[in-house]
């Protein structure tokens, strides 16, 4: 049995020293899904705001296929790009397998889903009558597009957080497009994985604790948001 | 586009609309004229809020003439046409997140207005609709009524050829009803021409000129409404002076 004190111990040590090698993994975890929400976001609303109010046939096919996807493993999201990424793959050409780059459009398609059925949903649950609003007031379509989803942006700001919180955690598509290597496409859960194969747990503990430290300050964050936006008698 | 400022504001001709595979506006005529004050009532799913929407711009008809200005446009063209011009109120208004100011300066913005001209336009129009001490309220803290008028003032702001009412006094205490329809007959007086659906006796004789009744999407003959007879005996009445 290993011992629980020691390991958290060290795991302190290790991010209060700044060690370079814990450090450069969390920058690399960072990096990477930081540029895949950014990508993915406009991509995911506009594609949640057309799936939410304009109606054209097959719509709800679009709507079922995207809740489906939600569920398809991230081992499974890896396999496929790793397929298309792969030098006989039909991308193979761009030379992205073991970049960040690879590893970017992982977490892209594995968070597109869940980011556009949770703004869809928030978009839904919005009131309708906003929409007419800024469209008889004299907004364009694009512009009432905006005023929209202003109105529902807690419920969005809750679908960007969930989509960053499943790809800044995710090890299976990381490690099967990205290598793991160090210093470039090491992130945060690979080397979880990684050094409890190895049994070393100080360092998987403090890159854990990151993640949970994060977690919360999004949470605390969101929550924050939210409070400031409520209107208080 | 040449534009006959004397034509009809609005002109439908044999326009129809469907929702849900069922037929809800079949309009054979309907003209609404600057200055025109038309009240329209009907039961409950007779087309009274989709008339009013289409109108808008708000919907698309799926068939028939639409002229705007006198200048026959498609359908899709049309609403493009109204959308801004002719401003529409929802029976229970939506005011958007932020204070009264904000909404109120919301058409403004899209218009380009400049910040300074802006405020002094919004605390001109609060103070028309007796509200400028809510100016920097919420909007959604407002009681049923106050917002209801906020909605109007921030459409009335826009200075709108045409202003399309959906039931908006039905949620309204009395003396909300009544400077409510002191604010209709304003916005007549400036030029603006209104449309407004009801189901309120005391609103329908308050306020219009002519009366149109809807029944399964089809408009009955209109008819001068009881406040026009009321106006025009009062005007046969008065001794003339000049």
């Amino acid at each position: 049995m290993h011992e629980l004190g020691p390991a958290i111990t060290q795991a302190l040590h290790l991010l209060l020293s700044g060690d370079t090698v814990l450090w450069s993994i969390i920058g690399v975890s960072f990096s990477v899904s930081l540029r895949a929400i950014a990508i993915a976001t406009p991509l995911a609303l506009a594609a949640a705001f057309v799936l939410a109010y304009l109606r054209f046939p097959g719509r709800r096919i679009l709507v079922t296929t995207v809740n489906t996807l939600m569920a398809v493993p991230a081992v499974v999201v890896g396999l496929t790009c790793y397929l298309v990424l792969s030098s006989n793959g039909p991308a193979g050409g761009l030379h992205l397998l073991f970049t960040q780059w690879a590893m970017i459009i992982g977490q892209i398609v594995l968070c597109l889903p869940l980011l556009v059925a949770m703004a869809h949903s928030a978009l839904q649950s919005g009131d309708q009558r906003a929409w007419e609003t800024a469209l008889t007031l004299g907004a364009s379509r694009l512009r009432a597009m905006r005023t929209v989803m202003y109105e529902v942006r807690f419920g969005l700001l809750a679908a960007i957080i969930a989509a960053f919180g499943r790809i800044i955690a995710e090890v299976g598509c990381s490690m099967m497009v990205g290598g793991n290597i160090l210093h470039h496409t090491r992130n945060i859960p690979t080397a979880i994985a990684l050094e409890t194969a190895k049994g070393e747990f100080a360092q998987g503990i403090a890159l854990g604790g990151v993640l949970l430290a994060f977690a919360l300050l999004l949470n605390l964050a969101l929550g924050y948001a939210q409070g400031s936006g409520r209107v208080i008698p | 586009m040449n534009q006959d400022a004397s034509a009809p504001l609005v002109e439908l001709a044999g326009v129809h609309l469907a929702r849900g595979g069922r037929r809800v506006l079949d309009i054979d005529h309907l003209a609404v004229r600057r200055g025109q004050v038309l009240s329209l009532s009907g039961a409950n799913g007779s087309g009274k809020t989709s008339l009013l929407k289409l109108m808008a711009g708000l919907l698309i008809a799926d068939g028939g003439t639409l002229r705007c200005l006198g200048t026959s446009m498609r359908a899709r063209a049309a609403a493009r046409f109204c959308r801004g011009r002719h401003v529409y109120l929802h029976q229970v208004p939506y005011l958007f997140d932020g204070t009264v100011e904000d909404n109120v300066a919301y058409g403004l913005k899209l218009r380009g207005r400049d910040p300074a001209q802006r405020r002094v336009e919004i605390r001109d129009a609060l103070a028309w609709a007796e509200l400028d001490h809510l100016l920097d309220r919420p909007a959604r803290q407002l009681s049923g009524g106050e917002q209801q008028r906020v909605a109007l003032v921030r459409a009335r702001i826009l200075a709108p050829t045409l202003l399309l009412l959906d039931e908006i006094t039905a949620n309204m205490d009395r003396d909300s009803r009544r400077r409510t329809y002191a604010m209709v007959e304003d916005l007549r007086q400036c030029g603006s021409s209104v449309v407004f659906a009801s189901h309120d006796a005391e609103a329908l004789a308050a306020l219009g000129d002519t009366a149109l009744v809807l029944a399964a999407g089809r408009l009955g003959a209109a008819r001068p409404a009881p406040a026009a007879i009321i106006r025009l005996a009062g005007r046969a009445a008065r001794p003339d002076t000049r």
